[in-house]
């Protein structure tokens, strides 16, 4: 009996490090295409160690527009500022995997004076975003990055960390290049009230008192908390959308003003500050002309 | 709890620890442990249904008690009829109840009678039609004075609900596994290695060919119409490796599961596809039921004895039989009617019992005539394999009238290598599975090995880790159900 059980446990240990040793082998190949952070979604392709930068944006998509297709490089020549991204879009990132991501930051020795938190209303709202499996699917394999989340409460950990390594396995890693895009150029041609309604929708689906909101906001006060403990000032933006404000908003601002109050957080509600089209390739993204010109008119006065 | 999952992953090992170290001590509490894990897996699924295998269990276990002190022959015929009607009439309602009213309301249609149909939203219970078929076997067995009806209720709840075959077989005779609750169970190392292989083995074929093979199969027959005559034929061909697979694999980790708590369930499947006729490929395919069709139907009915006419009748109905257990639809009827045909000129030509042994037994490679045997029964099956998937009887005619005009209109598409290119992998995986089994066809599974010789240690713990590997890479994780939980 105890032959069999330790075999089985020789097994187990074997199999798990080869799996590893494997996983780390692919990254390696990946990461050795060297990526710029507005060239991936990955956030572990571009944290080093030991670096320092001026602002670190976090959120989810609207957060990482301030570097995909270049936008990176135009925000840093107006600001003047070093900045890395580590916001996650594409609906597969909540509130808890962004405080993850910037206790990795800090955990590798990086430092940043402002955490610009990009706080969309999904982020607290969305079942989806803390339920999502495929987190990690374009990040390196790095062990201390993978023991550290073991130890994270968090909601669907498991599953998450399972296609965190297999995804190291998988067609669509080894084929990621650096992105080429150079510019979003699309324009939103008009308002389309029915998508707003539905998309909305899409995006809330918690009430305001449920344990996925109260989850979402203890995860963005932990990051205020993380951020102070670091030395960063870490400050709010409400993003802008082409219809205003998301349903939820008032909400959303409560908390930030909760935030104010006890932390001292400063809060910019920037919801209905750009309402005309032409700076949106959607809805409620910017396109590369918007974030240029949000940078230049709200974001630069605050970050001074 | 399905195999394929995180949550058995965990649930075995407390369950073994709890039942080779805290309860080893004691039989009762041994078995005790099994049907309060067994309980607990079922549960894990819907635990209402709990009540279900619960008041089944107990009926049979009365009956049984009942039948051992009575003698009266027709009191014993009526007890017996009370289980049947018991067990089969659960059956019918959960699973064939909609079928029937549909049936009859369409009937009723056809003669200008148009009645209001009412149909229930009934959930199928999760395994109903194999505890189902296990507890009526004991119930006839004892009325058939073949077995002693057990006294102790904690191993017959055991014997009904063990959870490694609970809910997809093998179909357990009584006599088989119930007097394996009555004996100290012993530790073995080379059985739960070996079950250990077999789980392995079981997870590869479920896990990598199965559910990989069926989101092509799902495409291909959702899509048929759009389908070229080879993509139809790899669609045929991939969903024969999926019924297998799926199957085959689950009943390899229920048997492997099985012997880590020392139990030994029946051989379920004995390398099917490599049989040289039909008769030889029922003797090979899902052996539990169909050895329980033969001596619960087949037999009962004559058998193969008496005149022609009898032996049509008796072939026709335990494959009809046998094709409405695996579901409420035609489809599985036609699919049981067409491998009656099939089977039918053998037995006819009284030469249904001549391939008994292994294909090319003791030599490496089959002969040029068991080679075309064996392909020609694959053909075969997997034709019959295309009413078992479609959803009507009129798609599947369509699928094959649609795959042999486009093999005819377009067969240059066959050594076209681009066309291979998106089923690359799961061809590959296919083909570890063909040459893994044919190398291990006459053992009970591709991993087994009948003299563990050490010092090729280090080699085949290289097999199994680069298999459990592949396992990890080109498996499908999405928790996936096994078709069989349908049935």
């Amino acid at each position: 009996m105890k032959k069999f059980i330790y075999k089985v446990f020789i097994f187990a240990f074997v199999f798990f490090m080869s799996v590893f040793l494997l996983a780390k082998i692919t990254s390696i190949i990946v990461k050795n295409r060297h990526f710029k952070n507005y060239e991936t979604e990955s956030n572990l392709l571009v944290i080093n160690k030991n670096k320092s930068y001026d602002i670190l944006i976090a959120g989810i998509s609207h957060a990482r527009n301030f570097s995909r297709h270049k936008n990176q490089l135009r925000v840093e020549k107006i600001l003047n500022k070093s900045t890395i991204n580590i916001g996650q879009g594409g609906g597969i990132c909540g509130a808890e995997e962004q405080y993850f991501y910037l206790d990795y930051f800090y955990h590798k020795k990086n430092k940043t004076k402002k955490v610009l938190y990009v706080l969309s209303t999904p982020i607290l709202f969305s079942q989806s975003l803390p339920m999502a499996s495929n987190t990690f699917n374009y990040e390196t394999f790095e062990f201390d990055f993978f023991y550290r989340y073991l130890f994270v409460k968090t909601q669907n950990k498991g599953q998450r960390l399972f296609y965190y390594v297999k995804s190291k396995f998988d067609k669509k890693w080894f084929k990621l290049k650096p992105a080429k895009a150079d510019f979003k150029s699309d324009s939103l041609l008009k308002v389309d009230t029915v998508e707003v309604k539905n998309g909305q929708k899409k995006a809330f689906m918690s009430e305001k008192d449920s344990p996925i909101f109260r989850e979402n906001c203890l995860a963005v006060e932990n990051t205020i908390k993380l951020a102070q403990a670091n030395n960063s000032e870490l400050i709010f933006i409400i993003p802008p959308a082409v219809f205003g404000k998301w349903i939820g908003h008032e909400e959303t601002m409560a908390f930030a003003n909760e935030m104010t109050k006890k932390y001292g957080v400063k809060v910019y509600d920037f919801s209905e500050t750009m309402l005309d089209p032409k700076y949106y390739y959607d809805h409620h993204h910017l396109n590369s002309k918007g974030v240029s010109f949000f940078t230049e008119k709200y974001l630069k006065p605050i970050l001074k | 709890m399905l195999f394929n999952t995180i949550d058995f992953a965990i649930f075995l090992p407390i369950v073994f620890i709890l039942y080779w170290f805290v309860t080893n001590k004691s039989l009762k509490l041994q078995n005790f442990l099994i049907v309060v894990a067994s309980y607990v897996f079922y549960g894990w699924w819907d635990w209402r249904f709990l009540s279900l295998i619960t008041f089944s269990s107990l009926v049979d276990f009365v009956i049984g008690l009942t039948l051992l002190k009575e003698n009266n022959l027709r009191k014993r015929k009526y007890l017996l009829a009370t289980s049947i009607i018991i067990n089969l009439g659960l059956l019918a309602f959960f699973k064939y109840f909609n079928f029937f009213i549909d049936n009859f309301v369409e009937a009723f249609s056809l003669f200008g009678k148009h009645l209001n149909k009412t149909t229930l939203n009934i959930i199928l219970p999760v395994g109903i039609s194999f505890y189902t078929f296990q507890t009526l076997s004991y119930g006839i067995d004892v009325y058939r004075k073949k077995l002693t009806p057990t006294k102790d209720i904690i191993s017959f709840f055991a014997f009904v609900s063990f959870f490694p075959q609970l809910v997809a077989g093998p179909i357990e005779r009584a006599a088989n596994l119930l007097p394996q609750f009555y004996k100290k169970r012993v530790f073995n190392l080379a059985d739960a290695s070996d079950g250990f292989r077999q789980i392995l083995w079981g997870l590869f074929k479920k896990i990598v060919i199965a559910d990989n093979s069926a989101v092509f199969v799902n495409d291909i027959f959702l899509n048929y119409a759009d389908k070229s005559g080879p993509e139809l034929v790899l669609g045929a061909v991939f969903f024969a490796f999926q019924i297998y697979s799926d199957f085959s694999g689950y009943s390899d980790i229920a048997i492997g599961t099985a012997k880590l708590f020392g139990f030994r369930l029946m051989q379920n499947f004995a390398f099917p596809y490599f049989s040289r006729d039909i008769a030889e490929f029922w003797r090979r395919w899902h052996i539990s039921l169909s050895t329980w069709f033969r001596d619960y139907l087949y037999i009962p009915l004559g058998g193969s004895k008496g005149g022609i006419k009898m032996k049509i009748r008796n072939t026709f109905a335990i494959f009809i039989v046998s094709g409405f257990w695996h579901g409420a639809n035609w489809t599985f009827v036609f699919w049981g009617a067409l491998n009656a045909i099939y089977f039918l000129p053998l037995l006819l030509l009284n030469k249904n019992r001549k391939n008994t042994d292994t294909v090319a037994q003791g030599k490496f490679f089959p002969n040029i005539k068991e080679f075309f045997q064996v392909l020609f029964t694959f053909f075969l099956t997997t034709i019959a394999w295309i009413f078992f998937r479609s959803k009507n009887i009129t798609q599947a005619f369509d699928y094959i009238k649609k795959m042999f005009v486009g093999i005819f209109k377009s067969p240059q598409i066959f050594v076209n290598h681009s066309f291979y290119a998106p089923y690359f992998n799961i061809l590959l995986m296919i083909s570890i599975l063909i040459i893994m089994e044919w190398l291990k066809r006459d053992k009970q599974h591709a991993l087994q090995f009948d003299n563990v010789d050490s010092e090729k240690r280090i080699f085949r713990w290289g097999a199994y880790l680069a298999l459990l590997i592949v396992i990890f890479i080109f498996g499908v994780f999405d928790k996936t159900e096994f078709i069989y939980f349908a049935f």
